[in-house]
């Protein structure tokens, strides 16, 4: 299933451990966030002032 | 006495690795019982005769020094074991377990603790799991009691709330029990004052939105970035 701006970022490291290097890459907190379970990859993106196109294909390129 | 639905509870932590006959062995003992909103379940001192797995609301565990304070120690969620006395050794219970809503617990007698365990020994491993979480947690906030202003203890706590029994809403992330700011001061080693002053403050950022018994995080993420402030910078932005 591929990555949507929907998901929670949560499940998206729990289901796909290799996009926590992009999180990083993006210096993104949402490693290890508590509130990680609740902010989905829009909502994360917004939250970091990132492009959240930008960021999506970044994520479903290194899945 | 109506048997425990095994389905209810099959999933728990405390459960894993046994089968559904070990389960419905286990079950057996039990008792389920309503606890209603403010009622206790145990108090502090009282002989441990039985101990406890949260079904359904939510119990708040503090403790009441010599002196009369009172600190909240954590919050029980469901599915969370408490008042496991026999497991630690001890024959009186450590604290006082509130229901904070009503609430739906199991109690064995303490009695059958070391029966259940040396037939079920994942009864053990598991249980040594879950005290080692809270070890991890008590460390956790051993450290921030020591090295972090109460701005970022209190935007700790919220969080730590907040990710046991967060509810998403529109508009922010809800704890979904009720809680009030005596409960946070006493989370956090502070006063009601520092810490109405603290909310109210946040609540004019719009980071906040705290009721009566409700408290709301409208902005979650910057919260985590007060949360995550070295000393250093905290101190400079004041």
């Amino acid at each position: 299933m591929p990555i949507s701006f929907d998901e929670l970022v949560d499940d998206v490291m729990r289901r796909r451990p290799e996009t926590i290097r992009v999180f990083l890459a993006f210096q993104m907190r949402c490693v290890g966030c508590p509130i990680a379970c609740f902010h989905n990859v829009a909502d994360a993106c917004r939250e970091h002032g990132i492009d959240p196109d930008t960021f999506l294909s970044a994520l479903c390129a290194c899945t | 006495m109506a048997s425990i639905d095994r389905s209810l509870v099959a999933h728990l932590p405390l459960f894993g690795g046994l089968s559904q006959e070990d389960l419905t062995e286990v079950l057996r003992e039990a008792r389920s019982m309503r606890v209603p909103r403010n009622g206790a379940v145990f108090e502090q001192g009282a002989d441990a005769t039985s101990f406890f797995l949260l079904l359904h609301g939510h119990v708040r565990a503090t403790k009441t020094t010599p002196t009369g304070d009172q600190i909240v120690v954590r919050y029980v969620v469901p599915g969370d074991t408490f008042g496991v006395a026999p497991a630690i050794g001890l024959q009186h219970y450590p604290a006082t377990a509130t229901a904070v809503d009503d609430s739906i617990v199991l109690a064995w007698p303490s009695a059958a603790w070391p029966r259940l365990v040396a037939r079920f020994p994942s009864l053990a491993a598991n249980t040594l799991q879950t005290v080692g979480q809270r070890l991890q947690e008590t460390h956790a906030r051993v450290i921030e009691m020591s090295t972090q202003q109460v701005e970022q203890r209190i935007a700790h706590a919220l969080l730590r709330l907040a990710n046991q029994a967060g509810r998403k809403l529109d508009h922010g992330v809800q704890i979904d029990f009720p809680i009030s700011r005596q409960d946070i001061a006493q989370m956090t080693g502070t006063t009601l004052h520092t810490v109405s002053r603290i909310l109210s403050a946040w609540e004019q950022l719009g980071l906040v939105e705290s009721g009566r018994q409700k408290i709301v995080l409208r902005e979650p993420h910057k919260i985590v970035l007060l949360a995550e402030q070295t000393s250093d910078t905290a101190a400079s932005r004041s």
